[in-house]
């Protein structure tokens, strides 16, 4: 079940070395670099159907062509501003492979014409920061960053740490953030366009994608997409978390049985059995048992079931858990890391945090109820990022499956 | 052009207009915190959301640019309830206290209450608190729990007059406007985000507490502080048995001179509008009657040898029959004018205080320099037109005609007139743009305008419209009056 793609060099010991990963192939695509074209890259990466693994799922390759096609000086920044609860897999290929992130971003900005690019860390993320400076520090060294490189590119990275916002993770948030502004998103463009940094065209990926970019020109695409279960090609740097017994990242083709994930890589259910999971970081929201049980992990089938990939964090619940508390405590995040620029989601979460109080300390009516379902309404497609929208979706799919802890809450008087 | 259909009515419009501007052009009303016209689209408060035919959501009209067909819907029971779950948002945390509030009557919260709430509380849980009452410089006060965050104050202070002193602080519903770390709000036009604040959240501390908005009357005026002659509204009332009293200046939107915006020294001029001479006649350095007066300056004007000096401030109208009480008693008028180039910038504020010096020019005033001294000593009469640079260098016969107290109140006589805040007239700014300010309909003169005194004086009867036709061919480039009063018209340099 396990397939070693990215997370390939992860076991090796002092991974995070220049030296000890150049005894393992490391940076052997970016040596032949000039045996390949620009276009060569960016059609190899189209071809593999690779997907955007920050949460959206987009194919990466459209996203490239898209930076590829515009005029003026391009950047790269990647997004590692991994916030998302449940999910860690940017923080492993950081702490174990930062050498392959590197050589990744070397590839794709080779291949989209770009001489900078910028690695947005999020701010909590501090040891994590101090591996990928070594690691970049190291690679100029080497002679693999710089402006006399040993592939006759020159190519400059930046790692800019966050200042410990959730929303920063949002790409346009971020791009402000980057350029020294609040971290409010943007607009979106009324046509496809890539992003903008300081008004200059910019591609922005997470982590694990760029990471994916070594493996795809080396084994090639057809390779790649060979892999899982098409339109879900490739593999991916699931997680685990909760009451499992072996919580961690374990990356697989897509397409494996969930409940295959967790009882055989993820060590089994803690406790009696499965409540309910949450599917890929909080903000795709839980599914009950009776799901999880026939669902294959790619994006396709996790949307069938009202749910979506996300970042293939899973947080697994056991009979034991008050899915009230749960509820409360994704909605007390959600409260405090609303960015407060649209109406419906400042106020919003606000709302929904204290109805939420409300049912724990035995203050709920039935009211209480609606007004979490009419707050879920107006903060669902109206407003400017899908912060506000995923919010709507966790509090729909905890009254969908789980209506009655609620209702249970409430006192009555008789 | 393009035809675009709201709630099934056709309109037709620019293509690719911002969908906002066209459904405020046409007077539909759309209800909005964040968009504003001198500020662009934000789309932060999500107020403004429409039904767009062929959208699977509701879009923002200030983030939707108009098409040919385009169909929106602005009163469908979906999108009516969501204007109204937006609403009840923006009130959740705050204080309603509207009693207490300037801004009520003019406030963009209360006017979406009538339109969408009118609804129960549903609210049961602790409001959010915040600071109230922040003194941020520069007479502005911020009450934090009446804010919508709208951020035109912010945008205000970083896009029009790139000072930054404003920011947003904190996060989700704990977010708040509050000055840049070590700033006051200081910069000469920060009063305008007082304006731009659609609710009670900036007010100003020298408005505040001491009128009701819905007793005021706004008078369409133009601001005399500097030559750039900004459009304002006087706000004026007169209380029970008391004379009308001006309470502030606001901004005219008037895309030809000033925008959406004034200076602060130009709002606060409003103060000298209630510092004017008492309605008084002095003749000899006594009290007198007007008919008395006007007998004497006649009959000065038939003997003396004259010499007038007038203020760069009179308006066109004024100026014209100074001009014609010149040529009927052949005596030189002079000017002055002050400039201050640490006033001036390259936005609204002129470095030339007078707000009329063009049409001084225009008319071939002389400029108060040597000639005029010299000149003086064989002059045995200064007629002095409100202008403050009259110096008196040995005892001569003076009449003065005054708005303000005057330098010589003891040795001259005085015919006191109406300020411009009641009167009314044509002003050309320094870039030759001459536009009108009008008289309130409410407010019984008591005073006589220039305009009255001057006709006496020539024995004419002048209108203001009459004494501008009889120029307009040889002055003002043919320019009917009825345009002006209209709107403002380039003249040229």
């Amino acid at each position: 079940m396990l397939f070693k793609n990215v997370s390939a060099r992860f076991e090796i010991e002092n991974s995070n070395s220049i030296d000890v990963i150049l005894e393992h192939n490391g940076y052997e695509m970016v040596k032949k670099l000039q045996e390949f074209t620009p276009e060569q890259i960016i059609q190899e990466v189209e071809k593999s159907g690779l997907r955007g693994k920050g949460g959206g799922g987009a194919l990466a390759g459209a996203k490239w062509r898209l930076l590829e096609k515009a005029k003026g000086k391009k950047y790269i920044v990647i997004n590692a501003d991994e916030s998302e609860p449940g999910t860690f897999k940017d923080r492993s290929i950081i702490e174990k492979d930062p050498h392959l992130l590197i050589e990744g971003i070397i590839l794709t900005a080779y291949a989209l014409n770009s001489n900078d690019a910028f690695i947005y860390i999020r701010g909590e993320y501090q040891e994590q920061a101090k591996i990928l400076q070594k690691a970049i520090d190291e690679a100029y060294e080497k002679g693999f960053l710089g402006d006399e490189t040993i592939h006759k590119y020159n190519i400059h990275l930046t790692l800019h740490r966050g200042a410990g916002a959730y929303i920063c993770g949002e790409k346009s948030a971020l791009l402000e953030s980057l350029e020294g502004k609040r971290g409010h998103p943007r607009l979106k463009p009324h046509t496809p366009s890539p992003e903008y940094f300081f008004n200059n065209p910019t591609l922005v990926n997470n982590v694990e994608t760029i990471a994916t970019i070594p493996s795809i020109i080396k084994n090639g695409s057809s390779f790649y997409k060979s892999l899982g279960l098409e339109p879900s090609c490739g593999s991916m740097l699931f997680g685990v978390s909760g009451h499992v017994n072996k919580p961690g990242i374990y990356e697989c083709e897509f397409g494996v049985s969930m409940l295959d994930y967790i009882n055989t890589l993820g060590g089994g259910v803690k406790g009696e059995s499965i409540k309910a999971v949450i599917t890929g970081g909080v903000s795709t929201g839980v599914i009950p048992f009776e799901i999880v049980k026939d669902i294959k992990l790619t994006y396709e089938d996790l949307r069938k079931a009202g749910s979506s990939l996300g970042t293939g964090g899973m947080i697994v619940m056991n009979e034991s858990t008050c899915m009230v508390k749960a509820l409360k405590n994704i909605l007390s995040f959600y409260h405090d890391e609303s960015c407060g620029q649209c109406t419906p989601c400042r106020e919003g979460t606000f709302w929904v945090d204290a109805t939420l109080d409300k049912f724990l300390d035995g203050s709920a009516t039935l009211e209480d109820i609606e007004i979490l379902k009419s707050n879920s309404k107006i903060m669902n497609g109206k407003t400017v990022c899908v912060f506000a929208p995923s919010v709507s979706t966790v509090i729909d799919s905890f009254l969908k499956y789980f209506q009655d802890e609620f209702i249970a809450k409430i006192k009555v008087d008789v | 052009m393009v035809t675009i259909y709201v709630n099934n009515k056709p309109i037709i419009c620019k293509d690719k207009e911002l969908l906002i501007k066209v459904l405020k052009e046409n007077d539909i009303f759309i209800p909005h915190f964040c968009y504003h016209e001198s500020l662009g689209a934000d789309g932060n408060c999500r107020m403004c959301l429409v039904e767009i035919e062929g959208s699977k959501r509701p879009q923002i009209a200030c983030d939707t640019f108009v098409y040919d067909g385009l169909r929106v819907h602005t009163k469908s029971e979906s999108i009516l309830e969501t204007n109204k779950d937006i609403l009840e948002l923006e009130l959740l945390s705050h204080p309603v206290d509207c009693p207490t509030c300037d801004q009520a009557g003019e406030c963009s919260l209360q006017n979406y209450y009538m339109e969408y709430g009118l609804y129960d509380s549903r609210v049961s849980v602790a409001k959010n608190k915040k600071d109230k009452a922040l003194d941020l410089g520069s007479n502005i006060m911020l009450d934090q729990e009446r804010c919508v965050l709208c951020m035109r104050c912010v945008r205000f202070c970083s896009d029009i007059t790139k000072t930054d002193e404003l920011v947003v602080m904190g996060r989700g519903n704990d977010s708040y406007i509050t000055t840049t770390p070590f700033m006051r709000l200081s910069n000469p036009y920060a009063m305008n985000v007082i304006d731009l604040c659609p609710v009670g959240a900036l007010t100003s501390k020298d408005f505040r507490f001491k009128q009701r908005v819905w007793f005021l009357d706004s008078t369409q005026s133009i601001c005399h502080a500097c030559s750039k002659n900004c459009s304002i509204f006087i706000d004026h009332n007169a209380q029970k048995n008391q004379n009308d009293h001006v309470h502030r200046f606001r901004p005219r939107v008037n895309t030809m001179v000033n925008g959406h915006f004034i200076c602060d020294e130009g709002r606060l001029s409003y103060k000298k509008a209630n510092e004017t001479r008492k309605n008084d006649f002095i003749m000899k350095s006594r009290i007198s009657t007007y008919e008395s007066i006007l007998k004497h300056t006649k009959k000065l004007l038939q003997s003396e040898n004259a010499i007038a000096l007038v203020s760069a401030s009179l308006s066109v109208e004024q100026m014209l029959l100074v001009k014609e009480l010149s040529e009927m008693y052949l005596f030189d008028v002079y000017y002055d004018y002050k400039e201050d180039e640490k006033f001036g910038d390259d936005f609204l504020k002129s470095s030339i205080k007078e707000s009329n010096l063009y049409t001084a020019k225009l008319l071939d005033f002389k400029l108060v320099d040597k000639p005029y001294e010299e000149s003086l000593i064989s002059k045995s009469l200064i007629l002095n037109f409100n202008s403050e640079f009259i110096s008196k260098p040995r005892p001569i016969e003076m009449i003065e005609f005054l708005t303000h107290e005057g330098k010589f109140e003891r040795s001259s006589s005085i015919f006191t007139y109406e300020y411009f805040h009641n009167d009314m007239g044509l002003l050309i700014n320094s870039d030759g743009v001459i536009s009108s300010y009008k008289k309130s309909s409410k407010v019984k003169s008591e005073k006589f305008t220039l305009l009255k005194i001057l006709n006496d004086l020539l024995d004419e009867s002048y209108t203001n419209e009459s004494i501008y036709e009889k120029y307009k061919e040889l002055f003002f480039k043919n320019i009917p009056y009825s345009k002006i009063m209209k709107q403002s018209q380039r003249l040229g340099l």
